[in-house]
């Protein structure tokens, strides 16, 4: 996972090993009331502690004012999310969105 | 951070238990048709691989399980006939499997090229449809529900309903499971998304999702699970099917599966998976959610476990039942090859208590010694009274800790007796001969170092028996025995060892065509009067065969030597007893451990070196009149009309100050592979257990030294290795130096 400005990326391996360098990552920017977005395009493995994490991003975010915005789902993230019951509380789109579109970082 | 790599040596050898159980059972279900408990262990076992395999991500192993999973489910509801056809396919899938543990194991996660061939027949097999099905439909026995802890009335209402439910064909059934893992399911590796996967395989589910224990970020432990869900699941399945999903996570969450009536709501069905709806609590801001990405992806779709290959015909023929004893033998050999580089073992937890129990008791013996020593000057005669019962508490305390330890590498011998059910069955095939394979004695303990080194030699056993021992039905039949051979392999402890036999009820040895042979190789006289006993054990001699025939199965004289060369090399020994037309019977003796030894402490100058009880034959004190010499060097005993080499261990080792007048001394006469020689030495002191450490790692190896102990006093003292210094008596004189060399001790 890298950060880019407002900007997560997360790589090929979301999964549980890597969790804990996310949180921090995350930490950062809970607190911001920022609108922090999600690149998930290339992400080949999620699972439970990635989602339940970025769940508790979304809410800290949005508690302190900010929003969470998922640039791009890779089918294989949105196949976990969907499989768990999680795409609501995670605020996906309905369907993977493998591509980064529109991104402003990029602009 | 979790490192699953920490797990996969548990998850190995879980496979590898799964898979004996797996062939244990299809060959149970070979011999004695469907049996619903026997397919259930199976299935379980396949089931549990796969899980464990998706799990860390080993995806072709996960995979290739689904597909033999698949198989087994439709023998396990009834729906296939259990058939020699689809066991012999599972058989090869088993063996597939297990080699792809091993690669695995290995760190090479390429499926082997036979993965693909077997893909295609077993679902060559399943497209087909079912074919007859069993007389005895295989209904899950575990399938029915398990409501412990319910009251009686709500078990049978519920069972009431599932049989109901269930004995309608093409029902759907509707489930509801409330899933609330524990915070510590995610540590162990499990993960609820492999599960809900699983499930959806079952029929069509539903998952909500209840994250409102998800705690904010500053104190969020990523590695706790926080979630819990209550799942939906339609179609038609048993209450089995679905705990056998959760099978993986028993202890591990609350898990609640309740069948209730109605049915699964239809909207969603062409997705067959998940519909979306979490629990979350309320808050205060409102989220923008992000628009719809401009590129749409095709939607999220179920994804195949297994890879299937297209099965082409050079690939069907590849695999067939003629390779199927080298299949078991190369099976065999990797079973061992990796029991060898296991280095762990499963221990019960009641030795464990026991050995914690022992080193609490050993702490307060060493509380007491220690309190008496605190000041020594002040000891009476009743603190000198306290330290001898200490010291006396202290010995028991270490006898008693160093029997359970030892308790603790003992395992039960079917570890080594596992294998040959498989073994006999291809191997009989083979060659054409009906074997009925005999096991007793399965739970007798034995050392494990001995059990792992055992098996090479009782494969080789075995296959004799098999290959030259029992005859073809045609030919029992006329001699009137019933067609069908029995071999038996047994084991029981007797005194201080473990006695194996293999049994057979064959042709029996052919005393003259040992002897013959055995003339013709100048291992013996035509005029010696042999025993029957000693005739027999003469095939043991090595490259003796009086197989008519060299197949690929025995007859090259390569295994009997080797057979007892191990047995030897493990300190036991093995002898043979045969009646013509009755049959043979093998006998191995071994000691229950390596890890300690009984060993005759001698004495040579100021040195002590130790002989293993296990060698000495006897120990003579040397007459003069008995002594002779060869070309004025080497120096022979008489011993009752056997002439043996005498070595004095003081020359060998360049000992000063040793007895060198033969009469002062004393003999030690020591065996190793049917050759004798008496080792000169100046006394006998006592007997003692030792302890053996390797000279190797702790020094370097040194010639005609196996190993070395620490006596009671502190000093080391070398442990003699009778067989190497045999080979060298016998090199020296082989080389005619006459002259026994001396081998050096740094």
């Amino acid at each position: 996972m890298t950060v880019n400005g407002t900007r997560l990326e997360l790589g090929v391996n979301a999964g549980i090993e890597h969790c804990r360098t996310m949180l921090e990552e995350c930490r950062d920017h809970a607190g911001t009331g920022a609108d922090v977005e999600i690149n998930a395009a290339d992400v080949a493995r999620a699972d439970t502690a990635t989602l339940q994490m970025l769940i508790a991003l979304r809410r800290d975010l949005r508690t302190n004012g900010g929003t969470l915005k998922w640039l791009a789902v890779s089918c294989e993230m949105h196949d976990v999310a969907e499989r768990m019951g999680l795409i609501e509380a995670l605020g996906m789109p309905a369907v993977a969105t493998p591509a980064v579109t529109n991104s402003p970082a990029e602009n | 951070m979790i490192d699953l790599s920490e797990f996969h040596d548990v998850f190995f050898e879980e496979c590898f238990e799964g898979l004996d159980i797996m062939e244990s059972g299809l060959l149970n279900l070979d011999g004695n048709g469907a049996d619903s408990e026997q397919i259930n262990d199976i299935f379980r076992a396949a089931h549990s691989i796969k899980g464990a395999a998706a799990t860390f991500g080993f995806d072709a192993m996960s995979g290739f399980s689904h597909i033999m999973e698949t198989l087994l489910d439709e023998m396990r509801d009834g729906r296939r006939a259990v058939e020699r056809r689809g066991l012999d396919l599972l058989l090869e899938s088993v063996d597939c499997l297990r080699e792809m543990v091993n690669s695995t194991k290995a760190g090479d996660t390429t499926p082997p090229p036979v993965v693909a061939d077997l893909t295609g027949r077993i679902q060559q097999m399943l497209a087909a449809g079912p074919g007859a099905v069993a007389a005895a439909p295989a209904k899950s026995a575990t399938a029915e529900p398990e409501q412990d802890g319910a009251p009686a009335e709500e078990v049978v209402a519920a069972e009431s309903a599932e049989k109901s439910a269930d004995s309608v064909a093409g029902s759907r059934n509707l489930w509801r499971i409330m899933f609330v893992p524990f915070e510590g399911l995610l540590k162990t590796g499990n993960e609820p998304a492999r599960i809900f996967r699983e499930l959806a395989q079952l029929g069509i589910l539903e998952v909500k999702a209840d994250t409102s224990c998800i705690p904010a970020l500053d104190v969020i432990d990523p590695e706790v699970c926080y979630l819990s869900w209550n799942l939906t699941l339609g179609g038609d399945m048993t209450r089995g099917q679905i705990e056998d999903v959760f099978d993986w996570v028993t202890g591990q969450c609350e898990l609640s599966i309740d069948l209730i009536s109605g049915e699964l709501p239809t909207q969603k069905a062409a997705a067959s998976l998940s519909v979306v709806e979490s629990v979350e609590p309320p808050v205060a801001a409102t989220d923008q959610p992000a628009p719809a990405a401009a590129a749409v992806a095709a939607p999220a779709s179920v994804k195949e476990e297994s890879t299937v290959s297209e099965q082409t015909e050079s690939s069907k023929n590849q695999t067939n039942a003629e390779p199927a004893a080298e299949a078991a033998d190369g099976r065999a050999a990797a079973s061992t090859a990796a029991a060898k580089d296991n280095g762990s073992i499963r221990v019960g937890i009641d030795k464990v208590d026991a050995l914690i129990n022992m080193v609490g008791e050993l702490v307060i013996t060493q509380s007491m010694l220690s309190q008496i020593g605190e000041d020594l000057s002040r000891v009476d005669s009743i603190g000198l009274e306290r330290l001898r019962d200490g010291l006396i508490q202290l010995e028991r305390n270490t006898r008693e800790l160093q029997e359970t330890v030892l308790q603790i590498r003992m395992l039960p011998i079917s570890f080594a007796f596992n294998r040959f059910p498989r073994l006999v069955r291809d191997l009989s095939n083979k060659l054409g001969k009906r074997i009925e394979l005999k096991l007793t004695g399965e739970q007798t303990e034995v050392d494990k170092t001995v059990l792992e080194k055992l098996g090479d030699p009782l494969v080789h056993l075995v296959r004799n028996s098999m290959d030259h021992g029992l005859e073809s039905p045609e030919v029992r039949r006329a001699s009137g025995k019933s067609e069908v051979g029995v071999l038996e392999l047994s084991a029981r402890h007797e005194g201080g060892d473990i006695v194996i036999e293999v049994i057979d009820d064959g042709a029996g040895l052919n005393r003259e065509r040992i002897l013959q042979k055995a003339v013709s190789k100048g291992l013996v006289s035509a005029n010696d009067d042999l025993s029957d006993e000693r005739i027999y054990n003469l095939i043991f001699q090595p490259g003796f065969s009086t197989a008519e025939v060299v197949s690929d199965v025995s007859g090259r004289g390569v295994g009997m030597d080797v057979v007892r060369r191990n047995i030897r090399d493990l300190g036991g020994n093995v002898t043979i007893t045969s009646e013509a037309g009755q049959g043979s019977r093998v006998t191995i003796r071994l000691p229950l451990t390596l890890a300690i030894l009984d060993g005759q402490l001698v004495r040579v100058g100021e040195q002590v070196y130790i002989i293993l009880l296990v060698s000495i034959v006897e120990s003579i004190q040397i007459t003069a009149a008995n002594m002779g010499q060869i070309a004025g060097r080497s120096e022979l005993y008489r011993l009752r009309e056997q002439y043996i080499p005498v070595v004095r261990l003081s020359e060998l080792f360049g000992v000063p100050h040793a007895v060198t007048d033969l009469q002062a001394g004393l003999l030690v006469v020591v065996e190793s592979e049917g050759r004798r020689v008496g080792l000169f030495v100046d006394d006998l002191m006592g007997q003692q257990q030792v302890v053996i450490k390797s000279l190797e790692t702790n020094f370097r190896h040194v010639g005609g030294i196996s190993g070395a102990t620490i006596l009671g006093d502190g000093t080391v003292a070398l442990i003699l290795d009778v067989a190497g210094i045999l080979n060298e008596c016998a090199r020296a004189q082989e080389s005619k130096d006459r002259e026994f060399p001396r081998l050096a001790v740094a």
